[in-house]
């Protein structure tokens, strides 16, 4: 009995050595990439073959950097082993996120720290199963979050006001998924400020009223279910 | 066996889910087309900064903002203290929609009229010396000398109008131009052999307007014509970014919410784009235009015509955007004339386009004018030390 539940917890879950493992693989693949960013803010535009031939090398650069720091930042979170299986998770899609991401910054410069990052995420999931539960268990919160990483994107390419705005707003929208549980009041105030300023300014690129429509209708059912967990 | 409830739960998890990922799709297309910025980044500077840029480069600043072909930018420059030379770059032609070099002439004209104008602006009396070195077909590249020796600053109207100019493919206003206007539009001063005829008279109108809508269909049925006019579309912002060239979106003259649903959508293709442009030729452009405008001259295959004619088209761009007027380029009918030239068909437009202009003159190229429904938007441009040398 007690070695087929051995067995069984050796498939599911990784081992302490393994979580380190990966943990270090991704603190090294943020190093590597923090080295691709500045290669790419200073001398991306004479090597466009390997740096993606981008418009805006020294932006993307730096850009790269803070990511890459904070995909180490989440791997260091990563190596410790007081923190819940929920930060655990968002640790990991953080690399995992950065590590796509940067794909597109830096050209063929990110292809070993991308490597890195992806294969050091994987090894620190401590459970798929368990993984995977949450996932489900928070679902409309990571989508509520996927909105703010959207209104990010859009606003990259805004001009300046929308541009603030739109950072802000995506900004609002992540921390108002994090709150959501805990502080209703304060998730439904960033829900508003995350999507109706940016609504306003940039209305004639049509998403940023979808996008408001689309926070509305999650914004009533997180926050009904909230009151019935509250009320329970 | 799943409730009713939870089945009614999961089915809007799945819609939530799948409404967000179409929101993630859209808010990719409007970071990819830069729908929250369309006038905005580097492709863009030289309108922004032109006035700013000293001396006998700061008469290239202007030149580079000048009406050409399809916005190939066909120029380049050689830049010293006491002269500017100004070359064709034969790379930048549009092959068989322009397959006589009469755009790409007219364009390159138009730089130099810009370069004339902001050099006056800037302290300098310019001598122009069109074709230096011959005009035979290995020196015409070279296209005009223009000398600067020291002078008043003379700050023109015309000057002013050169950050304001743009091709506008917007609808115009019913309110027609005044004859007295369009005459003004029009100086000859110092251009020989060039002139503008007016086409304002209703049923010429609705003449040359059939005939240009017939020279677009004409245009994207020849597969070559189209595939080559299509090569200088930049459909989103990265290529608008690479090339700093071309016709984009954002210059179409659409409304706002209009101008977000095209770039929305996948990007277009050749086919859709050519049936979008026939379309506006017939709804928008010949539909909204208050008269027309013919570029004469006595030999329109003549090089030196083509950049004397060039001039005077950016001289009459110049003044009606000084003026509030709009203008738009219409060159599909010598495009098809020329097409049918080369290709030896017999010529089905040439003959028609000859009854509407005066007798012992031939058209050099077209626009429409008109009060502007809309204001026009900018086109991109290469950088200053792209086109220097």
């Amino acid at each position: 009995m007690n070695s087929t539940t051995t067995t069984a917890t050796t498939t599911n879950t990784a081992s302490t050595g393994q979580r380190n493992a990966g943990a270090n693989i991704a603190i090294s693949g943020a190093l590597v990439g923090v080295f691709a960013g500045l290669i790419q803010a200073t001398v991306g535009s004479r090597i466009p073959t390997w740096s993606g031939a981008k418009a805006s090398s020294g932006a993307l650069g730096i850009l790269t950097v803070i990511l890459s720091l904070l995909a180490g930042v989440a791997a260091r979170v990563l190596q410790r082993t007081d923190r819940r299986s929920t930060s655990r998770l968002i640790a990991t899609a953080s690399i995992g996120v950065v590590a796509l991401v940067c794909f597109t910054t830096v050209g063929r410069l990110w292809y070993v720290p991308g490597l890195l990052l992806l294969v050091g995420g994987v090894l620190t999931v401590d459970s798929w199963r368990s993984a995977g539960s949450i996932v489900r268990q928070q679902w409309l919160r990571i989508l509520l979050g996927s909105l703010g990483l959207f209104e990010l994107l859009m606003a990259a390419s805004a001009s300046p006001l929308r541009f603030v705005i739109g950072a802000c707003g995506g900004i609002a929208l992540v921390a108002s998924s994090w709150v959501v549980v805990d502080r209703r009041a304060v998730a439904a105030a960033l829900m508003a400020i995350g999507t109706i300023p940016f609504a306003v300014v940039a209305w004639t690129a049509i998403v940023p009223l979808l996008l408001l429509v689309v926070v509305g209708g999650l914004a009533i059912a997180l926050l009904r279910t909230s009151t019935r967990h509250a009320a329970a | 066996m799943v409730s009713r409830r939870s089945w009614l739960c999961r089915a809007g998890v799945a819609g939530a889910t799948a409404v967000v990922l179409a929101t993630g799709v859209l808010s990719y297309r409007v970071f990819d087309t830069a729908v929250l910025d369309p006038d905005g980044g580097k492709a863009y500077d030289p309108w922004r900064t032109w006035r700013s840029v000293g001396g006998p480069l700061g008469t290239v600043a202007a030149a580079i903002l000048a009406a050409n072909p399809h916005n190939t930018q066909p120029w380049f420059f050689h830049v010293t203290d006491s002269a500017i030379d100004v070359y064709a770059d034969p790379a930048r032609r549009i092959g068989t929609v322009d397959v006589a070099g009469r755009e790409h002439h007219v364009g390159l004209g138009c730089a130099i009229e810009n370069l004339v104008i902001a050099a006056r602006a800037k302290g300098f009396v310019p001598t122009v010396t069109l074709l230096p070195s011959g005009s035979a077909s290995d020196a015409v590249d070279h296209v005009a000398h223009v000398a600067l020796a020291a002078g008043p600053a003379e700050r023109s109207p015309l000057y002013e109008a050169i950050g304001s100019r743009h091709s506008n493919r917007g609808p115009y206003r019913a309110t027609p131009v005044s004859a007295g206007l369009l005459s003004e539009l029009v100086d000859t001063t110092g251009l020989s052999g060039v002139d503008v005829h007016w086409i304002t008279d209703e049923t010429a109108k609705a003449a040359l307007g059939q005939l240009m809508l017939d020279a677009a269909h004409a245009v994207v049925n020849d597969q070559q014509q189209s595939i080559d006019g299509f090569a200088w579309f930049r459909s989103n912002d990265d290529a608008i970014r690479q090339h700093r060239d071309g016709l984009t979106l954002d210059e179409q003259g659409l409304s706002p919410l209009m101008l977000a649903a095209a770039k929305l959508l996948p990007s277009s293709t050749r086919s859709a784009g050519d049936t979008f442009w026939v379309d506006q030729t017939r709804n928008v452009h010949i539909k909204t235009a208050a008269a027309y405008g013919v570029l004469t001259a006595a030999d329109s295959g003549d090089v030196e015509t083509q950049l004397t004619g060039g001039r005077l088209l950016q001289r009459v761009h110049l003044t009606a955007s000084s003026r509030g007027v709009a203008m738009q380029h219409m060159n599909q009918i010598t495009e098809r004339i020329d097409r049918e030239q080369e290709t030896g068909v017999p010529a089905t437009f040439a003959p028609r386009f000859a009854e509407l202009l005066p007798a012992g003159v031939r058209p050099l190229v077209a626009f429409r004018v008109g009060y502007p429904a809309r204001a026009a938007r900018p086109s991109p441009r290469r950088s200053l030390a792209a086109v220097t040398r």
